[in-house]
């Protein structure tokens, strides 16, 4: 949309100039006066200019909106509140058929967790850099359908990762860098299943 | 074992490994594949979709996705490179599965249009490419490139770590921005220390996209890595305050001339060769 609006400014202002080019000609040939006849091809330059950069403007002065972002991807939905500007976290709860979940804020704590309780459908969920701890991971047991999550920087230990993370059967993908959960564990859980991967 | 070094930091080593790697990227496969065995000892295959060229390299220890860069812009095939991927500046969300993977840099990230299309053509076999050497065993990846191949290395990276392969490191060689201030902040939070942005400073093309005549602001990522003498519009701004106004002569022209040639020309991926090894040579 913006790119159209750009480009199909360019060509108004490219046709401006042509059409200023033919008008000076034709000045200089009937001897009427330059200023005269080149008006209006000016004005639609500069109307054409005016547009191309109109998007430049409008991106500049409008800031980008900072709420919740939303996308259907193959008929499922996926929600991203990762570094929103909003703080009611309510708002996932109302989505329940969600599918992929991004929410990697600090303000994220144990109890937002009680807004993902009826997603079950979700299969995708980040929660790094948030500050939830091994209590925050029960959730998990309310998710039958996660097969990735992401823990990056989260404050939780190999006790939360054995009660909510290792009986989990259908998680298959983790991030746990910069977790507390020790290299012996994360191990034995993947051996559980060849498919399993961490990082 | 690797010629790479593995270990966690900055490396003028690897830097110059990867570099060549860059150069080679610029190659058919047909001569790139002995020249990769030959010089760094790795096997590499080439994954090439329309306008987008990517070699995946590895050995015991390492495993390298190196990007080519546009060809020069002065060929037929190099502008309509720069047409479709570099002129394209908007700064964008993509659509699709690729779009939640760059959304999760915050819902206020954006980036190149250009490089995320171009990257987008080769996306689906480049990561099955790579799952499938990863799969073979899990070894340290390193994702590089020069010039437009270096936005690209950057970009693919994200998605790789998306994707739930660990990236070890990221060195780009004259690389443009790819995106605005939240996509930069979100790359240096999830890859802390492990990007390496090497720039000459006569090298313009860093410096872009930095006026976008078509969209909000962009921000480099960190972090970057000073390479060569001064930088040309420091050398021009010089130049010009040195110089009384009337002896503006012909002989200043073509002095200012010469400068952006160097600009131009230290751009290209044998300088930033030449310069690695310098620095090699003199830090160690």
């Amino acid at each position: 949309m913006i790119e159209s609006v750009f480009a199909g400014g360019l060509l108004i202002a490219a046709f401006g100039l042509l059409y200023l080019v033919l008008a000076a000609i034709r000045a200089r040939f009937r001897n009427t006066g330059v200023l005269k006849s080149t008006k209006t091809p000016l004005m639609v330059t500069a109307i054409g200019l005016f547009v191309a950069f109109s998007p430049a403007i409008f991106t500049r002065i409008v800031p980008i909106d900072l709420g919740p972002y939303e996308d259907t991807v193959d008929g499922e939905r996926h929600l991203t509140l990762t570094g929103w500007d909003r703080k009611d976290y309510s708002v996932i709860a109302s989505r329940p058929d969600t599918v992929v979940l991004q929410m990697a804020n600090e303000d994220v704590s144990d109890e937002t967790m009680k807004h993902l309780e009826g997603l079950k459908k979700l299969r995708e969920l980040d929660l790094s850099f948030t500050k939830i701890t091994d209590k925050g991971l029960s959730v998990l047991l309310n998710l039958p359908e996660l097969e990735r999550l992401r823990l990056q920087d989260v404050p939780i230990t190999d006790n939360g990762f054995r009660t909510y993370v290792m009986p989990h059967p259908k998680l298959k993908q983790l991030v746990l860098q910069g977790t507390q959960v020790s290299e012996e564990l994360k191990q034995q859980w993947l051996s559980e299943n060849p498919e399993r991967m961490a990082m | 074992m690797s010629k790479l070094n593995t270990r966690v930091g900055r490396d003028f080593q690897n830097a110059l490994l990867l570099a060549k790697a860059c150069d080679l990227a610029y190659y058919p496969e047909a001569e790139g594949r002995p020249k990769f065995q030959q010089d760094l000892g790795m096997d590499a295959h080439l994954i090439s979709v329309d306008n987008t060229q990517a070699y995946v390299a590895h050995d015991d220890g390492a495993i390298v996705v190196a990007f080519r860069g546009s060809e020069s812009p002065s060929s037929i095939d190099g502008f309509k490179d720069w047409l479709l991927t570099n002129a394209k500046n908007f700064l964008i969300l993509p659509e699709g599965r690729a779009g939640t993977d760059f959304v999760a840099a915050g819902v206020g990230a954006r980036f190149h249009k250009g490089f995320i299309e171009a990257l987008e053509e080769v996306w689906a076999p480049l990561l099955a490419e790579v799952q499938k050497v990863v799969k073979g065993k899990a070894r340290p990846v390193f994702v590089t490139g020069h010039s437009l191949g270096g936005a690209l290395a950057l970009l693919a990276a994200w998605r790789m770590h998306r994707s739930f392969i660990p990236i070890h490191q990221v060195y780009t060689f004259g690389a443009p921005m790819i995106g605005n201030d939240k996509a930069a902040a979100a790359f240096q939070k999830s890859f802390p220390g492990k990007i390496f942005r090497f720039v000459d400073r006569r090298d313009l093309v860093p410096r872009l996209p930095t006026v976008s005549l078509q969209t909000n602001e962009y921000l480099h990522c960190q972090e970057e890595v000073p390479l060569g003498p001064q930088s040309v519009t420091d050398a021009i701004r010089d130049l010009a305050t040195s110089t009384p106004q009337a002896a503006f002569t012909t002989a200043i022209i073509d002095q200012l001339w010469g400068k952006v040639n160097t600009g131009v020309s230290s751009h290209l991926m044998p300088n930033y060769l030449a310069q690695i090894t310098e620095g090699l040579s003199g830090k160690g």
